[in-house]
């Protein structure tokens, strides 16, 4: 193995090691199944791998992987998936406490949740489903979002508005956290299991 | 402040983002209207529930394949 290829492979396990559970996290999030969500993993880690050399080096590591994955996501499933094109749309302490007050769940009822909120989130689409999944999910700051997303901190901002809006309104004729008399979807099945 | 300013600032407020004048003209409009109180407390019900959304880790077929052919 040449020094190249070497040098090639290290700077390829670090990456991968630092980002792996995140960019899986984010496809099974953006296709709510695991084995389309480690084929698009592997397939990420494979143009990043074949990337490496154009790899400038001055965009953050992070961000990098992220748009690789975003647009394989969009290339690999835009023709699997309809796109939804239609929707428009202190005291420090109080919203603490507004959390406060929301009821814990038990173990079995978090699993229920689980299947019902990915269908939700499927409901979304995906200008306002990547940000809400990089920024709540998994702790990006809008920053980040914007720089991967190529648009304004503002536009992120905007767009995390109405992806909660959103989910709110879904979740208030969907959800039987939010009133015990709405169906609930997954009826306590666990969806990802199907 | 009226319902739609307050609607358009309730993401700050719950990132915790706003002025303290701002702030005080939020918790004002919220202690009177009970719209914008159960809109507010109805988005915050929303996030917490999907935050609540577990992380997996990446599956073992996977982590040895993706080891198997770069490493």
């Amino acid at each position: 193995m040449n020094l190249k290829v070497k040098r090639r492979k290290g700077q390829f396990e670090k990456i991968y090691d630092s980002c792996k559970n995140r960019i899986y996290n984010y496809l099974y999030r953006m296709t709510g199944d695991k084995e389309e969500a480690a084929d698009l993993t592997q397939e990420v880690f494979l143009k990043a791998y074949r990337g490496l050399d154009n790899f400038n080096g001055r965009a953050d590591i992070t961000t990098w992987i992220y748009k690789i994955a975003i647009n394989t996501y969009r290339n690999i499933l835009r023709v699997k998936k309809p796109q939804i094109t239609s929707l428009e749309n202190n005291n420090e302490n109080e919203i603490s406490i507004i959390y406060k007050s929301i009821p814990q769940l038990k173990q079995v009822e978090v699993k229920e949740l689980e299947g019902c909120m990915q269908k939700f989130l499927n409901d979304l689409p995906d200008t306002y489903r990547i940000p809400l999944i990089l920024y709540e999910l998994q702790g990006l700051r809008i920053h980040e979002i914007s720089e991967i997303m190529n648009v304004s901190d503002n536009n992120i901002k905007i767009r995390l508005v109405r992806a909660r809006v959103k989910l709110k309104e879904i979740m208030c004729t969907q959800c039987c956290y939010f009133n015990p008399k709405n169906p609930c979807n997954c009826k306590g099945e666990d969806w990802n299991a199907k | 402040m009226n319902c739609p300013e307050f609607k358009k600032l309730i993401f700050e407020y719950m990132e915790k983002e706003m002025d303290n004048v701002t702030k005080k003209e939020f918790q004002l409009h919220l202690s009177t209207c009970k719209d914008c109180e159960r809109d507010l407390m109805e988005i915050a019900k929303a996030v917490s529930l999907f935050r609540r959304l577990k992380k997996i880790a990446v599956p073992e077929a996977l982590d040895s394949k993706i080891q198997n052919l770069f490493y």
